[in-house]
């Protein structure tokens, strides 16, 4: 492939901002085909998504029965971050 | 859904429809997958990924052979996170928090050039080879696959199966849920679609079932769009490789 691929990293938090460990997201639609995986937070509630094509992607973070959803825009060989804050 | 699912040439029977409350590509007509003991839903796998750089991910994969899960390549080499994964731990059968069918974890992945190298999604597709002895398939058996004509594929109801990450409908998190549906678009390697899933259902078995009720896995769930989802496609050369594994893992 000729163009640099992205990553989104980020970190999912509570509606307090406390980091969400084990929360999973993933890329909910998008601009470009998309990997289908899912990403799992750490301890920290960091997680990380490469190997992204460039454009511009709707996120989404699932815990616990609380879904949240985040736009982010991807630039070719770029690292997007993105805070997602449950309800 | 005013037809049967059983009533659909070869689409498999469930017993009961989803709500319709949810948008993933069309309406959505998931349904949960409550018996996970039985054939061919033990064979589908939830995987638990760690990469390289400590990060975990899901996914889906089914077994091919007595020791061999058939996936996504983004499911055992992940670009933009160290590679190939440290490890995949492969759950087949899962219906939220009960294994039912036990696990193994394994660090023998197996993938194409195409996809660690270039990272086509035309060679999105890998493999986990379980340890020598946890021979998962020999009690739960496992699913044929095939190289199909662009015809056969065009008139198939193709049927997918797998983990989504949000738990689907339900939220419950590590169940099982199916859709079936006829292919938008046959392409050399790719077969796209509008059957409903979501992410973590990457590795997911897109089969055929047949008159006989024979199952054929023809292509791996791979990628989504705002438009639609899609799968790489098992060409004679993706047969080849799998049939290799398979046989290295006899």
């Amino acid at each position: 492939m000729s163009t640099p691929l992205g990553t989104i990293t980020g970190r999912v938090v509570g509606p307090a901002g406390a980091p969400v460990a084990g929360a999973t997201v993933a890329i909910a639609a998008g601009s470009q085909p998309h990997n289908d995986i899912a990403a799992v937070t750490a301890a920290d509630g960091t997680f990380r998504l490469g190997g992204v094509r460039p454009g511009e992607y709707r996120l989404e973070a699932h815990a616990d029965r609380a879904t949240q959803s985040a736009d982010v825009k991807v630039a070719a060989g770029a690292q997007a971050h993105v805070e997602i804050r449950l309800p | 859904m005013s037809t049967p699912f059983d009533s659909v040439a070869g689409r498999e029977p469930l017993m009961r429809p989803a709500l319709d409350i949810m948008q993933v590509v069309a309406p959505d007509d998931r349904v949960r997958v409550t018996k996970c003991d039985q054939y061919p839903w033990r064979c589908i796998c939830s995987l638990r990924i760690l990469a390289r750089n400590g990060a975990w991910s899901s996914g889906t994969g089914w077994l091919v052979g007595p020791r061999v899960v058939l996936t996504a390549g983004q499911c055992v080499y992940l670009h933009g996170a160290g590679g190939w994964a440290a490890q995949v731990e492969v759950i087949p059968g899962r219906d939220g928090d009960k294994r039912p069918n036990g696990s193994a974890i394994s660090a023998a992945l197996r993938s194409s050039p195409g996809w660690t190298e270039q990272h086509d999604f035309d060679y999105d597709y890998g493999a986990i080879l379980l340890p020598p002895d946890q021979r998962l398939g020999d009690s739960l058996g496992w699913f044929g696959y095939m190289p199909r004509e662009d015809d056969e594929i065009r008139q198939a109801t193709l049927n997918v199966a797998g983990y989504p990450r949000e738990g689907g409908l339900d939220a419950v998190e590590g169940s099982q849920w199916f859709a079936s549906g006829p292919a938008r678009q046959v392409d050399r390697r790719q077969i796209s679609y509008e059957i409903s899933t979501s992410a973590s259902q990457a590795g997911s078995p897109v089969w055929e079932m047949n008159a006989n009720g024979e199952r054929y896995g023809v292509a791996i769930h791979s990628w989504g769009t705002r438009l639609s989802n899609g799968a790489t496609r098992i060409t004679r050369e993706v047969f080849d490789d799998v049939a290799r594994w398979v046989q290295e893992a006899a």
